[in-house]
């Protein structure tokens, strides 16, 4: 088989994945579906502020390339691609060498040795949430739980009173889970995310006066190039820290509820023995990979046969690629305790999700504190979850949950 | 047994540190700092699953 022809290379017309119905309907399965039968595929969708064909990546081994090679798949531009917009996420959407300069710098605050520190802190946040839920029977797991989570978590850090979470909240989901569709000048998502710039660019003048030991306290103290970084920087720093740390989180904990509701032995195993948290949380994470990652070209380039031009657009979701048979073993089984697990739900290359230990950390304990108080549980009858493929991230909109209170505390 | 991390090729997973943090040493900020150590006996096991673990392919074992 040639692979220089193009027409070997099929084309699903109209596709891009957070508009399919396919996808938004049956979720993974669909991913894994497409996958089967075309591994790599060109779509012609466009927009007017994109007009350039996607080439879609599905195959473990093809996603982890493409990811590794930041050369010729450059990350710029990529939060936006439907419209134009002043905001951007630093360092996501710079290409190393430049990203390099500032992702060392913003390292050390999530490293494995800093997070641990937290866990106490992070255990307790939890803890409080949940003791209020346990009583009543009944939560929606996104909404009372999986979203308040990690944002108080996350104000912890900044140093800010939680005072008004539902606010914050509403911003992460105008900014994220507004579809082109229904956003088509993008003036929903702008007003949120200036909303965001607003919200962190006064924490940080305020950390100019007065600095502390809270993160943006620590930014102000970084150095690229022999300076600190500039207001545009901090804000596209924290921008980056505020959205992909709430986000993405809170998509995780609704996957993981929502598994663990319908897989009664996996729920018991995880319960009776809390040290498997930690391999549940890293199959949890293969199993439900909910991030979708876009670059575009930087040079005319043939990859598997397919003839992409300089500056296309080319799509790479994770979950096909984590639920791949010919990376994983049984990869259609869902095992607590798989090894090994070299999934890449974070990513990889150089742009490794910086806040994966932090990540890994809120699951874990997420899933300890929930079942030491709510080991038993079931999703409320006539549930709809509200599937949302998102160009981003893949999540649920709703989780609802019932269990039996237990009594004398 | 050595085992050997391409540093070229982490990109701080941690995944090897989460196996056995005393065999897989990390940097300050969560990087791997090991080039090539021999493993102690014992602890093959554990060389061998961070190896088929490592999201980036960074680290291989060298058998004697």
């Amino acid at each position: 088989m040639t692979t220089t022809d193009p027409s070997v290379v099929p084309v699903r017309h109209g596709f891009l994945h957070s508009e399919d119905e396919g996808l938004r309907t049956k979720g993974y399965p669909e991913w894994d579906r497409l996958r089967n039968e075309t591994p790599v595929f060109e779509s012609d969708y466009a927009t007017p502020g994109s007009p350039q064909p996607i080439w879609y990546f599905l195959d473990y081994d093809d996603v982890y390339a493409i990811l590794r090679d930041t050369g010729m798949y450059s990350s710029e531009g990529f939060t936006h691609p439907d419209y134009d917009s002043e905001y951007m996420m630093i360092p996501s959407e710079f290409d190393p060498p430049k990203h390099t300069k500032y992702r060392t710098q913003i390292n050390p605050f999530f490293s494995p040795t800093r997070v641990a520190q937290m866990e106490p802190v992070i255990r307790s946040v939890c803890r409080e949430l949940l003791e209020e839920l346990a009583p009543l029977g009944r939560a929606d797991v996104i909404t009372d739980f999986a979203l308040r989570f990690p944002t108080s978590v996350f104000m912890g850090m900044l140093g800010v009173p939680v005072d008004d979470l539902d606010t914050l909240i509403s911003w992460v989901h105008q900014s994220q889970h507004t579809s082109h569709a229904e956003d088509p000048d993008g003036r929903i998502r702008d007003g949120a995310d200036r909303a965001i710039h607003e919200f962190m660019g006064a924490i940080a003048e305020d950390r100019k006066k007065n600095p502390g030991n809270d993160i943006v306290s620590g930014l102000l103290e970084c150095r690229v190039d022999g300076r600190p970084f500039n207001d545009q920087e901090l804000g596209g720093i924290l921008y980056l820290l505020f959205l992909a740390g709430l986000d993405t989180v809170a998509s995780m904990l609704g996957w993981t509820f929502m598994h663990l509701a319908q897989h009664t032995d996996d729920r018991k195993r995880i319960t009776a023995d809390p040290t498997l948290s930690a391999s549940t949380v890293e199959e949890l994470l293969r199993y439900y990979s909910i991030v979708s990652i876009t670059r575009h070209t930087t040079a005319d380039v043939e990859m598997k046969g397919c003839p992409i031009k300089k500056g296309d657009r080319v799509i790479v979701p994770l979950a096909p690629a984590d639920r791949d048979p010919k990376a994983f073993p049984d990869a259609m089984d869902f095992q607590l305790d798989r090894a090994p697990n070299r999934h890449i739900a974070f990513g990889a290359g150089p742009h490794r999700c910086v806040g994966s230990h932090l990540a890994r950390l809120e699951l874990r304990v997420a899933l300890e504190e929930w079942h030491r108080l709510i080991p038993d549980y079931a999703i409320a009858p006539e549930a709809d979850l509200g599937l949302r493929v998102g160009m981003f991230v893949t999540s649920l909109q709703s989780v609802p949950l019932e269990w039996t209170p237990s009594t004398g505390g | 047994m050595k085992v050997r991390v391409d540093q070229s090729l982490c990109t701080g997973h941690a995944r090897c540190n989460a196996i056995d943090p005393d065999l897989f040493l990390l940097d300050d900020v969560g990087y791997s700092s090991i080039d090539t150590v021999e493993v102690p006996p014992g602890l093959e096991d554990h060389a061998r699953q961070a190896e088929a673990n490592c999201p980036e392919h960074a680290i291989s074992i060298e058998v004697d």
